[in-house]
């Protein structure tokens, strides 16, 4: 039996506490339109993102996306925290391809002291960096198929050739997702015993695999239907809208920083960045996958010119302490341009740190991109785009 | 054209006001910034992108002079097909919020949720903007926490101590 108190407490009108900037309003529809809300709960949106749709029938006439859920402050707590303990927190950006982070942050930091990684931490770099664009690339074919309804290729990726690079680098330095792996001045250990013939025996194994993943999905015909054609972007849009990485090239554009403005040691490989044609979701598909081949060719070459030597640069120290001045270090990230910039005020804390995101700025073509496409093309695109919502909202 | 140093000589020519302030630190060489007043940015822009082809705005962001009182927005113009094309470019204005910096949207798209994260973050305003709302944060939260005088009111969730920033009693129901 209820007491009048709960009574009383129950129908108390409480008022949500936070109003989001995207609130949509009766008073903007016309006859025949309807708002629409998707997420940030919706297992298609790969994390808490957002989306209010303006709906006419099937058709979206507006797409409000609402980011901020997984906001952190990762750029105030840089400048409460010294340049090594921050290393830990770019793990947390993109965390499905944490090693990448680690990279970013420890060039510019790099950039900022002048000092250089030995050779053998540089080809470790490119190995790990590369095994870890392979494992994101996977999730992202993993978690695209389910998107659009091929839960096989989910299995495969995610769950088998995935968890071998994961085994690898937890072998390497102990953790599965956030390894803090790549330091300031070179990277945190040497390669455990038999690591590297491990790391051999994957890259068959995974050129096998894509073989796989071709009859299982890219050129499954139902994938095809719901990819081929939707969500074009065309070469001219997606530079303006600041796209890089896979989804510019996607559309075109054959721009690779590693190929282009090489850092680190890139100018010693051979590859070939891949480039789509049309810009559209199975393209923004196809790049990843090829990308994957690519990848395992540069580690294939590390792994066999991989020098001996030092593994950090030698008297560095945990504890540093960059002259005054500013740096920006750019790499190529699983996602497109990922970039930090630094400004340094003589202390062992940076004065100021920004994140280049590349999946922040990637999502911001969204909400052009998906007006005219119907509902069920929503999850087809924005799955394409593959944005982390960890790196978003920072 | 491929020099650097170059598109610094033509920015210069064409924007007498331009100079160069600064430079980024890269392994052995230094890559210079240019300072412009707010008033040229929007003119710089165009010139960039139309003349000069660099047909991609990398990022924007901004620092918190406090001490000197004033903000600086970073912006970095690059070519899409040659990289190794860019140019950072700085404009400074007033921390007391009398400035309203042009915003490069109608440019490059890409602008958008940029500059609307700085607003958001750091307060500063930017005329012509087609949304400049929050975007990381909710419509009612108080200040703009990249500000170097920020100090955190403990909503509930957080006292605030755990991320090290000042911690203002004023007006917080929780203390």
């Amino acid at each position: 039996m209820k007491t009048t108190d709960s009574n009383n407490v129950q129908n108390e009108r409480v008022t949500p506490p936070f109003r989001s900037p995207v609130t949509p309003d009766e008073g903007e529809l016309s006859e025949n339109e309807l708002w629409l809300n998707m997420g940030p709960q919706h297992p298609s949106t790969h994390g808490v993102l957002r989306v209010v749709l303006k709906m006419e029938g099937e058709i979206i006439r507006e797409a409000r996306p609402d980011v901020g859920y997984l906001h952190r402050g990762v750029e105030k707590l840089a400048e409460n925290r010294t340049y090594s303990q921050f290393n830990i927190l770019t793990d947390r950006n993109d965390y499905l391809a944490s090693m990448l982070n680690n990279w970013a942050y420890c060039l510019s930091v790099e950039k900022l002291l002048g000092v250089r990684a030995p050779e053998r931490a540089e080809y470790l770099r490119v190995i790990v960096g590369e095994l870890n664009r392979i494992a994101s690339h996977l999730v992202f074919i993993g978690t695209f198929g389910i998107d659009i309804g091929a839960f096989t290729p989910f299995l495969y990726a995610f769950g088998r050739e995935r968890e071998m690079v994961l085994d690898l680098f937890e072998r390497l330095c102990g953790a599965r997702l956030t390894y803090n792996y790549i330091r300031i001045g070179g990277v945190m250990a040497d390669l455990p015993d038999g690591w590297g013939d491990q790391a051999r025996s994957f890259i068959p194994h995974m050129r096998r695999c894509l073989k796989e993943y071709d009859d299982l999905l890219t050129y499954n015909p139902i994938f095809l239907d719901r990819t081929k054609g939707i969500g074009a972007i065309p070469k001219d849009k997606a530079v303006s809208y600041g796209l890089s990485g896979p989804n510019l090239r996607a559309s075109g554009v054959s721009t690779d920083l590693r190929k282009d403005e090489p850092y680190g040691i890139y100018d010693r490989f051979q590859f070939k960045p891949a480039v789509g044609t049309t810009g559209d979701t199975w393209d923004r598909y196809f790049v990843r996958r090829l990308e994957i081949e690519e990848s395992l060719n540069i580690v294939e070459q590390a792994l066999n010119s991989l020098p001996e030597g030092d593994i950090l640069a030698k008297g560095q120290r945990p504890t540093v302490r960059p002259p005054v001045g500013e740096s920006y270090a750019q790499i190529e990230g699983a996602r497109g341009w990922l970039g930090i910039y630094l400004v340094s005020d003589g202390t062992e804390r940076p004065y100021r740190l920004h994140v280049r995101g590349p999946s922040f700025i990637n999502l911001t073509i969204l909400q052009e991109m998906l007006k005219g496409w119907k509902i069920a093309d929503v999850v087809a695109i924005l799955g394409s785009l593959d944005v982390v919502l960890g790196e978003v909202d920072r | 054209m491929s020099d650097p140093s170059s598109l610094i000589q033509n920015v210069r020519d064409r924007f007498p006001s331009a100079e160069v302030c600064g430079a980024l630190s890269e392994f052995g060489r230094a890559e210079e910034m240019i300072l412009v007043p707010l008033n040229d940015l929007e003119a710089l822009a165009v010139f960039l992108k139309e003349d000069m082809k660099l047909d991609f705005l990398n990022f924007v962001t901004a620092v918190d002079w406090i001490k000197n009182s004033r903000f600086e927005l970073v912006y970095l113009f690059q070519s899409i097909e040659k990289p190794e094309r860019k140019l950072f470019v700085k404009v400074r204005l007033a921390r007391d919020g009398g400035d309203v910096v042009p915003s490069l949207t109608a440019l490059w798209p890409s602008a958008d949720w940029q500059e609307r994260e700085i607003f958001d973050l750091f307060g500063i305003r930017f005329g012509n903007h087609p949304n400049l709302k929050r975007i990381l944060l909710w419509d009612e939260f108080e200040g703009h926490p990249l500000r170097k005088d920020y100090a955190h009111v403990p909503d509930g969730c957080d006292s605030g101590q755990e991320i090290g920033v000042p911690v203002s009693r004023a007006g917080n129901p929780h203390a």
